[in-house]
Formats: structure tokens, C-alpha cells, sequence
């Protein structure tokens, strides 16, 4: 016997998939503008470990070495990409996904224990809803950080009439630095979260795109009656 | 435990079937008792795991489908597979297509309309009232030449005057002249030749860009050949206005940033000297700047650079017209005689070796607007 879980919202998979694209060029479109001044990496004191970006980097990407092509797009896109943020929040906050998506306490411990197991080094999982603790963080994390990479744009998109935003991120540089470094950090989510996808398998992903997962039927009565507390009628009877 | 022990002691005054019965009874007890402490733990377990059960929490609804077999199960996913990945599908396509379309080069005019929306929006923001940081002259950095566009060797700073053109009232000035042409004869003078690492900087945005329109630079030249009315000025006309320094970041549009101290007249002095001409001809006066003609235009002596500026930038109390740089007397290479310093824009707009100011209403041609990037470039 079988059970469909409605998983996900119609409104969830259409901004999710809008916001991929999107994503992507506000990347790509960023990488024809850094390249202009490609002065970050990763040292350690003197030493550089790696920079961004070597040149093999640009060749392998085909990046073709033309400014006004990256800001064309970037302050194009970039409605676009906060627009669809922006009505991604509204909707989770008024859907009430939010409670799905939210760490709550505890939620740091039992998303090193999900992580634990997932690289099986342990045999517990924690319980879970919707999704577990680790995309709590995760999904959260990706907002905020999409809140970060539009203020520390706006900082340096217009540092002197946004003065006051450019003095909070420690000034031009450094918000350019921190505005960069999000986007590391965008490129990271993304290879965790499809190398996630891949592992979770086909139901789970085929769900982001119909909005239902296939359940047995047995799971979701376990499921249904493991947080059951006993009534007091029940503990009058015994 | 008590009960027992009373029982056990009075065992053998009690018939052996009553003792059974008792042994019975105590069994049972015993037996619920059990199962009383068996059901507590489960439910302590319950509420520990709910306790844990994150989803819980935040009170996270889950909804599911009535109970079906396998086959309707299956039957009523594929049904759902088979509209939602069409759906995906076809999303897919048509925003491949759509970006396809959108980096053709007949439709460059998107980006352009997205730049004058971006450049609207930031309008309504804009107040001459907020400032860029200063920082300590310690700060102060290299700043790198980058761009040689307009600065053409055997340039005669001694000769170099200062065309203005569209103005309010130009004859009330003695600096007025019916043709703004004058003569720049060659300097023999050496320290006049621009050094060629100039040219040999390495510049992000000499790369070819966006196709645009070919520059004008050659009829822009020409057309500076005609005559027009205006004024010629010397830097010591500049010179007189109020002296002013301010130490602020110049940006690059390639994404690098200088501290520089900077010092010349405000460009909002120049105006109240020399005021522009107004858009519904009444008496030009900077406290209603909204009369004046919107658009400035400055051109390097060659004709190679043209910048276009909006008014709002213009009066901006940080927009200087530089003549010194780092406490020293401005460089050729830095765009002496004369250049425009503003932390309202990105240095392309920032043009060197100003030749020419004019006052326009008409949105004046831009170097680098006509290649692909933003006319306003405004910070």
C-alpha cells in the first residue's frame, strides 16, 4: 500500500527553478566582471594556495574577457534574482513553510549527526520533518546569503549614496571581498546540494518537480504515531 | 513488597487454595505493574524523540494522499510525472530560447533600457547631501594610469585653454569669444610627451565589448574644428575659485580602488561663476539647479574622450575640478591641466584633460557608454 506526501508547493518549485537560472548567470555574469580585477585567493601568510582564477580556469569556461558583457547582465539579472528571492520569502513566511526550513535548537547538533550518518560513519539518524536538520541549516544559510550577496552588491554598486550599507561591510573592498566570497560559497552549496540530490535518488528529486513523493503507507502511520503521547484516558486503563 | 512479605508469614495458618489464589493475585499485580513501567518508558521514549522530532518544533504540517495500492499509486505518479516534467520541459526550452535571443546584439537595447531604469532608480535616491568617507592622507595608494583614450602626444599644456560652451549670459564674460578655436602650436618642450607605458598598461576595458555603435571620435573631432561661441579659460580662471581637497576612493569599473587626495575647485563653484544656461530661459540661480540644462558634456582637448554627466552628479559637493593630486601639482598622466574627480562615478567618467565643458539638454555622447557600458555609472 502506497501514499503520496505532498512535498512540495507549486509556488516552492516554480521560484526554486526560476532562482536556478538566474543563479547561475548572476554567476557567470559576476565572473566576466571579477576577471577585471582577479586579486583574491587563498594564503596562507605569503604563500597563495590557489588563486581565483588560474588560467587553465578562464579557458576551460570559455570566459571571453569582455566587461561591459558581465555588467550588462549582472544589472539586468539582478531584478530579476532579487524579485524571485523576494517573493520566495513572502511565500514561505505566508505559506508556513517556514517551519519546514527554519533551524530550531538543537538543530547544529542533529545536523552533525545526519551528516555523520550520511558519510556513514554513524548508524543513528535523527528524526526529522520534511526535510532533516543539515538542509534546515543549509536552505536557511542559502537565504541569508542571497540577503548578503544583494546588500554587499548594493554596496559596491553604489557606495558613495549607500555609504552608510559600504561602511557596515567594513568599505568598498572589503564588501566587493565579501561579495565575492558568497558567491564561493553559492558555487559550494550548489555542488552539496545536487551531490545530495543524486544520493536522495529519483522520488526525492522527481518531487521537486511534480510536488509529490511516493511513501508506503506503513511510514507514514509510523511516523504518524511515533510522537504520540499517551491521553489520560489511556493511563486511566492501565 | 510489604503486602508479600505479610502474605508469605500467614501462609501456612491459610487453607493451601485461598494461599494459591492470594499467590495468583500478587502474580497479577506484579504482572500490571510491569507493564505499567513498560508503557511509561515508551512513552517517556515518545516524548523524547518528539522532543527531537524537529519537525514538531515549528509545528511543520505534513499532508499526504489517502492510502492506494501500488498500482494506483504508481498510476497517479506517473500521471503527475508526466504533466509536471512537460511542464519543466517546455520552461526549460523556452528560457534557453529566451536567453538565446537576449544575447543577440539587435537586442543590446534591453540592457541599455535596464541601465536608464537602474539609473532612474537611483534618482529617486540620490541626495547631494550624502557624502563619500574621507580617509586619513596615511591611505592614500598608487594610483594606476589606466586609459590613454584622448590623451594624444605633443600635448601644450601652456597653450591649453579651456572651452565652455552653453552658457547663461557668455558675452557678460571679458573670457568670451565668438570662436572657441584656438591655436595649440606644437611644444618642443620634451617633459610634454606623454610617456608610452600609457599605452602599454594592461586595460581591462580596451577589450572588445558589447557591439555598439562605431565611435564618433572622428566626426567629434572635426566638429570641434567649427567655429562656436563660448569662453576660453585659463587654469588660473579655475584657480580662482574657492580651493578645496578632499581624500576619497577612486573607483575603477574594472573593481580596484585607490585613495587619493585630491584638490581643485568644486564644480558647483565653477557653475555659480559661470552659470549654465537654464531650460525655460529664466535667470540661471543654483538654488533652483532643476532650470538648469541637465546635461554636461566634457571632451579632452583631441576630441578621443567624451564623458556625459548628469546635472545631479555635476553639483554634487565632491565633483572637483582637479588640478592637484597627492599635494603636488597635477601630472599628465593624471590629466593635467585639468580633470574632473568625482565619487559620484566610476573613473571612466572621471576624464583627464579636460578641453571642453559644454552645458547641454541633449544626453551628450559617453566614450565607454558608447561601448557597451552604463552612460550613468553613477555611485
Amino acid at each position: 500500500m502506497k501514499r503520496l506526501e505532498k512535498k512540495h508547493p507549486l509556488a516552492i518549485r516554480w521560484l526554486h527553478w526560476i532562482n536556478f537560472p538566474l543563479l547561475f548567470l548572476m554567476i557567470w555574469s559576476g565572473l566576466l566582471i571579477y576577471w577585471a580585477n582577479a586579486v583574491y585567493g587563498i594564503k596562507i601568510g605569503s604563500y597563495e594556495l590557489f588563486h581565483f582564477f588560474p588560467a587553465w580556469f578562464y579557458d576551460a569556461l570559455g570566459i571571453p574577457f569582455r566587461l561591459a558583457d558581465g555588467l550588462q547582465l549582472h544589472f539586468f539579472l539582478m531584478w530579476f534574482f532579487i524579485i524571485n528571492g523576494v517573493l520566495y520569502v513572502l511565500y514561505t513566511i505566508f505559506s508556513g513553510e517556514w517551519r519546514a526550513l527554519l533551524p530550531v535548537p538543537g538543530s547544529f547538533k542533529r545536523a552533525l549527526q545526519v551528516t555523520l550518518y550520511d558519510f556513514k560513519l554513524s548508524k543513528y539518524h535523527p528524526p526529522q520533518g520534511k526535510y532533516n536538520d543539515a538542509q534546515r541549516i543549509a536552505y536557511t544559510s542559502a537565504i541569508l546569503m542571497g540577503i548578503g550577496s544583494t546588500l554587499t552588491g548594493l554596496a559596491i554598486y553604489k557606495p558613495t549614496q549607500l555609504a552608510w550599507l559600504t561602511t557596515i561591510f567594513g568599505g568598498y573592498e572589503w564588501a566587493r571581498w565579501a561579495h565575492f566570497w558568497l558567491t564561493v560559497l553559492f558555487v559550494l552549496f550548489f555542488v552539496v546540494h545536487v551531490a545530495q540530490v543524486v544520493k536522495a535518488g529519483w522520488n526525492n528529486f522527481r518531487s521537486m518537480i511534480t510536488g509529490f513523493e511516493m511513501t508506503t503507507a506503513d511510514k507514514v502511520k509510523i511516523e504518524k504515531e511515533l510522537p504520540k503521547t499517551m491521553t489520560p484516558a489511556e493511563k486511566g486503563a492501565i | 513488597m510489604g503486602d508479600e512479605k505479610k502474605l508469605g508469614a500467614s501462609e501456612h495458618q491459610m487453607p493451601e487454595k485461598d494461599a494459591e489464589m492470594l499467590i495468583e493475585k500478587v502474580r497479577e499485580i506484579e504482572a500490571a505493574k510491569r507493564e505499567k513501567e513498560a508503557v511509561e518508558a515508551k512513552n517517556l521514549e515518545a516524548k523524547k524523540l518528539e522532543k527531537e522530532n524537529t519537525s514538531k518544533v515549528l509545528g511543520e504540517k505534513t499532508e499526504y494522499t489517502p492510502v492506494m495500492s501500488d498500482d494506483e499509486a504508481k498510476k497517479d505518479m506517473s500521471r503527475r510525472s508526466r504533466r509536471g516534467f512537460l511542464i519543466g520541459g517546455a520552461s526549460a526550452v523556452f528560457g534557453i530560447l529566451g536567453y538565446r535571443w537576449l544575447r543577440q546584439p539587435e537586442q543590446n537595447w534591453i540592457y541599455h533600457r535596464a541601465f536608464k531604469f537602474n539609473e532612474a532608480v537611483s534618482q529617486l535616491y540620490y541626495s547631494p547631501a550624502r557624502l563619500a568617507p574621507e580617509f586619513a592622507r596615511e591611505r592614500i595608494g598608487n594610483l594606476r594610469v589606466n586609459g590613454g583614450e584622448g590623451m594624444s602626444e605633443g600635448f601644450n599644456t601652456n597653450a591649453w585653454r579651456l572651452q565652455v560652451v552653453g552658457l547663461a549670459n557668455p558675452q557678460a564674460f571679458p573670457q568670451y569669444t565668438d570662436n572657441i578655436a584656438y591655436e595649440t602650436a606644437m611644444d618642443n618642450n620634451s617633459e610634454m610627451k606623454m610617456t608610452n607605458e600609457l599605452h602599454e598598461n594592461q586595460d581591462a576595458k580596451v577589450a572588445p565589448n558589447a557591439p555598439m555603435p562605431p565611435p564618433a571620435t572622428m566626426d567629434r573631432a572635426a566638429a570641434s574644428q567649427m567655429p562656436m561661441p563660448g569662453l576660453l579659460l585659463t587654469l588660473d580662471d579655475i584657480k580662482s575659485l574657492p580651493w578645496v581637497e578632499m581624500t576619497t576612493e577612486l573607483k575603477c569599473i574594472e573593481g580596484w580602488s585607490t585613495v587619493v587626495n585630491w584638490a581643485g575647485a568644486r564644480f558647483s563653484d565653477f557653475i555659480v561663476r559661470f552659470s549654465p544656461a537654464t531650460r525655460n530661459g529664466s535667470q540661471p540661480d543654483l538654488s533652483r539647479a532643476g532650470d538648469f540644462v541637465r546635461y554636461v558634456s566634457m571632451v579632452t582637448p583631441d576630441g578621443g574622450y567624451y564623458v556625459g554627466m548628469d546635472m545631479p552628479s555635476i553639483l554634487h559637493p565632491q565633483t572637483l575640478l582637479a588640478y592637484e593630486m597627492n599635494g603636488e601639482p597635477l601630472t599628465l598622466q593624471h590629466g593635467a591641466p585639468l580633470r574632473l574627480v568625482t565619487p559620484m562615478k566610476y573613473g571612466i567618467k572621471q576624464i583627464k584633460r579636460i578641453g571642453r565643458i559644454s552645458f547641454t539638454d541633449e544626453r551628450p555622447a559617453d566614450y565607454w557608454g558608447e561601448r557597451g557600458y552604463d552612460w550613468y555609472s553613477g555611485h
